[in-house]
């Protein structure tokens, strides 16, 4: 038959079920009245005659149902058919039913919660045009580039259409009620022509933003737009006052967008002036578009000739292997950071568990089918195929997934939420995780998947013709499930349990490390508050340092506050301004990298304020202002780097964030501070005074006698007295910036933690429950060694050496994968080495304690009863 | 002689089905009548089994059904050979003949090349 003729034929026979039903009925009724007459023809009575055509005809039931095979509507019907007895089946047996649910909406749920971020973070669409020839681009690793770069990237190549930059700024709005703090960027002019988005309202930013004579102006975005004007159309060409400079608002990007993170409210333009002092400043993070048809490899190197073309061009400028490192890459991996990989990471250890919990239902279903063994082999001799029979078990274990997916549903709706908190909220589309329908998918598909997963071996087992056969013997119950295939999956959950608690251990221990790392500096009782001149009222540098002595000298008369400091870049605070050092008298290096320094501008009571120690020399003091002689305090990792061996007081440096004849002296040196991370070493660092080199925006150190939160409002209160129109932000203590430092570990270590817990509950009851089942199945034999004279004793002893023999093969592959997990995870470990003995010890310890107790309850039992009952059973 | 049920395979039963029906169409219980009648006594076959063989032809378009009056004024089915249905009875009968004629050659081999 034709496709077409066949669905035609399907539908009808679904359609006119019932009349096909009654007319079979009738033609085999027809059949056997027909038969019957022909056999009283032939002299029988009637109920013989009716009893031989029956008989000759075979079992109707069977025809009727090979009937409807022949007929091949089956499956539908069948499927509903199979669905309601599956429910009625799971309603006799509550306990199981709940106990299997639960499990597998753990699993699916867990899986799902991951899966929302995962769908969110990496699969879904970026807001912005055409993103696959998004890229994002770097000159040089972890360094930005400068508007030089971009104009020389922009210039017209065969890889990439454009390219525009960005980098993140915090700006001081002012002028409409009390002075905020907000998230924005300053961008090229083209930029979201790059990335393919136009403003929602208003036109954007013109080409003629770009250049030095152009407006004033800035793009915000759709949450800024709706906060402070209510989502007010007219709000194209009204004025925002952005760290003193007047801009015009021209557009309002669309709900939904977000470059390069959650976090940014608005978009300025850079100037972009080859005169201007920041030209060859690099600060600007590069995204480009490439062209149709080109690839990322051509990309890279244009990038790279144009790198080389800048260093050619100003080689004092760029160290030496500037141009070979070039890489251009997806944007997402770019905007997305670590977090990839930890998704990854966190996605293996839900499929761990969920494959510890299959393995558990599976364990259940194959126990729990060999006391079904006698209604399917009924089924099976009224007439069904063993097809038949493994379908609707099929269907059964399916609708216990979809039943525990459905549980697990709610558990990834409230995990999503907490993925929404916990993650930081700078990474683009951490809004937008939730369950939606491509999670509803998802987890259907799971369900359904898992399912199958475990429902099939039982299924098979149970209707296996040597299953069958044993009925037939009307022997005792057979062993459905044969204890070795019930123990194989045993070994494998101690495996995966153990696998997933050594990570666990791992990263436990990694944020424990470094929580406890010393950072260099005093971490307690210190309040750091964050204070930004507007740039119109405090222009003069006298200005500034007028105002910052004067807080300080307020704050520091305060009588909670012991120490008080100002530093313009906070330890672990997530940025660096890094620049070269040029000694004086020695040329920079022609072979090699040039040395290069971590820049801070700091005031004298910093160092006392964060318990950073004096090594050497004299610290900043009253006596260097900006009239003095400049000076310099170094840290001891760049006293001992570029000075090893001599005494660097005294000796004269410059970076390049001042000019060529800016020459201080080092005047002392400092202890060394981890600054940028809890992980790495430190990094070498050099200090200028903020009298000499006074900085608009400075972080405000405060230490107190007392509690540091209290002190907050009168601190801010104390700036207030000097100009109560200076914004104060991000107020907290030093103790939060470094714990926030190290919160996507933290995160990474809860969420593998939880699962690792989970895995080990569900794999303990699993192994509890399959001991049990095994151990109550040689109850017979059990009876038989007892009747024939063994002490109770050796019943233990076998019980206790299988129990130990499965349990050390589940610890000795589990041992094996944790040595696999500790390589993989080595980069993001900290202070463990790839083996963790102490972890994996103590979980595979407690995994065989539960193991024995799970084979000694039911042996204690067994033994206990008298061997002549035992031996009756059957 | 009679056969056992379990050697008469679904093929060679829908042969026998497509061979009786091509003499006349019929409902299922002349159809078991008949084949029992031409094989002599030795088909007497689970009569049940015939409708699902019945329907898969059908579904094949080897046959087709439709209500009838019988001669006693009875409702019955009646089935009825199509087209491709006589095409198949024609190409599986020679296919049948030539493995018999095969098992023959190979049941009578005295030895020696023929």
């Amino acid at each position: 038959m034709s496709l077409c003729s066949e669905i035609r034929e399907r539908l009808r026979a679904l359609v006119y079920r019932h009349r096909e039903d009654a007319e079979l009925a009738e033609e085999i009724r027809f059949h056997l009245e027909m038969a019957a007459a022909q056999h009283v023809r032939e002299g029988l009575p009637e109920d013989e005659a009716r009893r031989r055509a029956a008989l000759a005809f075979g079992g109707v039931e069977a025809v009727r149902e090979q009937w409807r095979d022949a007929r091949g509507v089956r499956p539908l019907e069948d499927l509903v058919a199979d669905v309601r007895f599956a429910l009625r089946t799971l309603r006799r047996t509550p306990g199981f039913t709940a106990v299997a649910v639960l499990t597998l909406g753990l699993g699916i749920g867990a899986n799902t919660a991951i899966f929302t971020a995962f769908d969110a973070l990496l699969l879904r669409a970026l807001p912005y045009g055409d993103t696959d020839r998004l890229v994002a681009i770097s000159l040089a690793p972890q360094s930005s580039a400068s508007k030089a770069a971009l104009v020389e990237l922009r210039t017209p190549n065969p890889a990439l259409a454009d390219v525009a930059g960005y980098s993140k700024w915090e700006f001081a709005l002012t002028g409409r009620g009390e002075a905020e703090m907000l998230v924005g960027a300053l961008v090229s002019a083209n930029l979201f022509d790059v990335l393919g988005v136009g403003a929602r309202v208003g036109g954007g930013f013109v080409p003629a933003d770009g250049t030095p004579a152009g407006g004033q102006t800035v793009v915000v975005s759709d949450g800024f737009w709706r906060r402070h004007f209510a989502a007010d159309p007219r709000a194209i060409g009204r004025t925002l006052v952005l760290d003193g400079v007047p801009r015009t608002i021209v557009g309002v990007m669309p709900p939904g967008f977000a470059f390069p993170s959650q976090d940014v409210a608005l978009w300025v333009p850079a100037p972009i002036d080859p005169a201007a002092d920041d030209y060859a400043a690099a600060y600007l993070t590069l995204i480009g578009r490439l062209r149709p048809g080109a690839t990322g490899a051509q990309a890279t190197a244009v990038v790279g000739a144009v790198a080389r073309r800048l260093r050619a061009a100003a080689p004092d400028g760029y160290p030496e292997r500037f141009g070979r490192d070039v890489m251009v890459g997806s944007l997402r991996s770019a905007l997305l950071g670590d977090a990839r990989p930890m998704l990854l990471l966190l996605l293996a250890a839900v499929a761990l568990v969920l494959l510890i919990a299959c393995a558990n239902v599976g364990n259940l279903l194959l126990a729990r089918a060999g006391t079904r063994h006698r209604e399917l082999a009924l089924r099976m001799a009224l007439g069904a195929t063993r097809a038949r029979v493994v379908r609707q078990m099929l269907t059964e274990s399916i609708v216990l997934a979809v039943l525990g997916g459905g549980a697990g549903l709610l558990a990834a709706g409230a995990g999503a939420r907490l993925l929404r908190r916990a993650l930081p909220a700078a990474l683009p589309q951490v809004a937008g995780i939730g369950v939606d329908l491509r999670v509803l998918a998802f987890a259907l598909g799971l369900s359904l998947a898992v399912g199958v997963l475990f429902g099939v071996v039982p299924a098979l087992r149970a209707s296996s013709r040597e299953v069958q056969g044993a009925l037939k013997e009307g022997g005792r119950q057979p062993a459905v499930a044969r204890p070795r295939l019930l123990e194989t999956v045993i070994v494998a959950e101690i495996a995966l349990a153990l696998v997933l608690t050594t990570a666990a251990g791992l990263m436990l221990r990694t944020i424990w490390n470094l929580a406890h790392q010393d950072p260099g500096f005093a971490r307690a009782g210190v309040l750091t508050l964050r204070v930004s001149l507007p740039a119109d009222r405090y222009a003069a540098p006298a200005r500034i340092e007028t105002f910052y002595a004067d807080i300080i000298g307020r704050i520091a008369a305060m009588p909670e506050v012991d120490t008080v400091g100002a530093i313009h870049l906070l330890p672990l605070g997530g940025n660096n301004w890094g620049s070269k050092l040029h000694v004086e008298g020695r040329p920079l290096p022609t072979d090699g990298p040039a040395p290069e320094v971590d820049w801070r501008v700091a005031s004298p009571g910093y160092f006392a304020a964060l318990g950073i120690p004096l090594v050497r020399g004299r610290g900043f003091s009253a006596q260097d202002r900006s009239a003095s002689p400049p000076v310099a305090l170094i840290n001891r990792t760049a006293a001992r780097r570029y000075f090893p061996g001599e005494n660097p007081v005294g000796r004269r440096v410059r970076t390049d964030f001042e000019d060529e004849g800016a020459w201080a002296t080092i005047v002392g040196v400092v202890g060394d501070t981890r600054d940028q991370n809890l992980r790495e070493p430190p990094r070498p660092q050099l200090y200028r005074p903020h009298a000499q080199v006074p900085h608009g925006s400075m972080t405000l150190v405060v230490r107190t006698t007392r509690d540091p939160d209290a002190q907050a409002r009168p601190i801010r209160g104390a700036i207030a007295s000097v100009d109560a129109n200076v914004p104060v932000s991000q107020i907290q203590t030093l103790s939060r910036v470094a714990s926030d430092s190290i919160a996507q570990p933290r995160l990474l270590m809860g969420l593998l933690t939880a699962f690792a817990v989970l895995a080990l509950a569900l794999g303990a009851v699993g192994v509890y429950g399959v001991m049990s089942y095994v151990v109550g199945q040689r109850r017979h034999e059990f009876g038989i060694r007892r009747a024939l004279g063994a002490p109770t004793g050796e019943v233990f002893r076998l019980v206790l050496a299988r129990t130990v023999r499965v349990s050390l093969a589940g610890v000795g592959l589990g041992l094996l994968g944790s040595f696999a997990i500790g390589r993989a995870l080595s980069s993001r470990v900290y202070g463990v080495g790839a083996v963790d003995p102490v972890t994996s010890g103590a979980v595979a310890l407690l995994l065989v304690a539960v193991a024995l107790l799970a084979g000694f309850v039911p042996a204690v039992r067994a033994s206990r009863v008298p061997p002549m009952i035992a031996l009756r059973e059957e | 002689m009679s056969v056992d049920r379990s050697d008469l395979l679904q093929g060679t039963l829908e042969l026998l089905i497509l061979k009786t029906l091509s003499l006349q169409p019929m409902h299922g219980w002349g159809i078991a009548q008949r084949l029992a009648q031409m094989s002599r006594g030795a088909f007497e076959v689970q009569q049940g089994s015939l409708y699902p063989a019945l329907q898969r032809m059908k579904r094949r378009g080897l046959v087709r059904a439709e209500w009838r009056q019988t001669e006693n004024s009875r409702r019955a089915r009646y089935y009825e050979l199509t087209l491709a249905g006589e095409r198949q009875l024609a190409r599986e009968q020679d296919s049948w003949r030539r493995i018999a004629t095969a098992v023959e050659w190979v049941l009578d081999w005295r030895g020696g090349l023929a």
